[in-house]
């Protein structure tokens, strides 16, 4: 009677840390999958926009500078590219990507005013379209401001993603620690289990 | 005697031609007749091809337009990518048909966009997988605010192996320059 209730026992134990293990398993797997997605890449979109915005600045600044013996369509076909660049990275990359960025609310914020930006001048962006000193100045000053915007976003965004991976690289710790456990005592009882189970069998 | 004097005479005559076609094959016309035109104004290049490559049609390197792109064998797939809603129709010219064109085979290639982006793309099977440079999506040509005018498309939904982050980052838009090591 003793030993049969010794056998369930060993066999509860092996059932519950084998159903234990699997559920260490898929916590293992989700934590990678998270790990994975490491923002790197968006992190690299974030710093083209920020460079993008640079660009336009610049070209505008030069458009602005440019005497009579510059090629002042040329100078204009400039910005207005940098504008099209801009305005792709913003409203044409679009899922994936944004919405990830999306999560954090002042990224979000931040999207929507840059998005904003774009609509606001895109009807400037034109060649046959010559904005005046002031509304140049105006643009170059708004996208200054965005670009701004935009690197103490990138540094918040980098914290969060700092944290966020000593978040999960503790968390890995923690389940490759029960993992072990679970797996020795797995192991323990299914021996003690398989060792009755001969020497009853004699 | 007469069978001595025929095999000089083919000899000599095989000679002959060796040399005819040597020539012809070192001449500038054929190298020229080899290379992809050139575009017929500057403002018209879309894409520049730099570094090693055999049959430059503008200085050492290769400038295409968009006219001569769309005469080249062009491949079409529907894939989805990273940075787009849902499956997109995709039309250009397949790398490795490019880089034979060209007189190339890279180990290395990097690509510039517009904006300065770069990469470096390597260990990429161009033979296996149709890779292309595409000018071409959902049937119209691209412009700068859709990514365009030309992008490199990899095939992620046919080959779902190729959807890793490094392809990712080669997969450049507003591509300008590529330059063949």
């Amino acid at each position: 009677m003793r030993k049969t209730r010794h056998f369930s026992f060993a066999a509860f134990t092996a059932l519950a840390s084998s159903l234990f293990l699997i559920y260490l398993i898929v916590q293992i797997d989700k934590v990678l999958q998270e790990m994975q997605s490491d923002g790197v890449l968006e992190f690299s979109f974030i710093q083209q926009v920020d460079h993008n915005l640079d660009q336009l600045i610049d070209s505008l600044t030069r458009f602005q500078l440019a005497s009579g013996e510059d090629d002042l369509d040329a100078l204009q076909m400039a910005y207005i590219t940098r504008f099209d660049v801009l305005y792709s990275a913003l409203f044409t990359v679009k899922p994936g990507w944004l919405n990830y960025l999306a999560d954090h609310q002042s990224s979000s914020k931040l999207i929507d005013e840059s998005q904003s930006f774009l609509a606001r001048y895109e009807p400037l962006m034109q060649q046959d379209v010559k904005p005046d000193e002031d509304m140049l100045t105006r643009i170059a000053q708004e996208a200054r401001a965005l670009s701004q915007r935009i690197y103490e976003t990138a540094q918040i965004f980098s914290k969060q993603k700092s944290a966020a991976r000593d978040r999960q690289s503790s968390r890995m710790d923690q389940l490759l620690t029960h993992f072990w456990l679970t797996g020795c005592v797995f192991l323990v009882v299914l021996s003690f289990a398989m060792t009755h189970c001969l020497i009853r069998s004699r | 005697m007469n069978r001595c004097k025929g095999l000089t005479n083919s000899l000599t005559r095989w000679w002959i031609l060796s040399v005819t076609l040597a020539c012809l094959y070192a001449s500038p016309a054929a190298a020229d007749s080899q290379a992809l035109p050139a575009p017929e104004s500057d403002s018209a290049v879309l894409l520049k091809i730099a570094g090693q490559l055999s049959k430059p049609n503008k200085g050492d390197e290769v400038w295409l337009d968009l006219k001569t792109l769309e005469s080249l064998p062009s491949t079409t797939f529907i894939t989805e990518t990273p940075w787009s809603s849902g499956p997109q129709t995709f039309t250009g010219v397949r790398l490795n048909t490019l880089l034979e064109l060209v007189g190339a085979a890279p180990d290395m290639i990097d690509a510039v966009a517009i904006d300065n982006y770069q990469t470096t793309m390597q260990n990429v099977d161009f033979s296996r997988y149709p890779v292309i440079l595409a000018y071409r999506q959902n049937g119209k040509p691209m412009t700068i605010r859709n990514l365009g005018p030309l992008r490199i498309i990899f095939p992620f939904t046919d080959h779902p192996e190729l959807w890793t982050e490094s392809n990712e980052t080669y997969s450049v838009w507003q591509l300008t320059k590529l330059t063949l090591r």
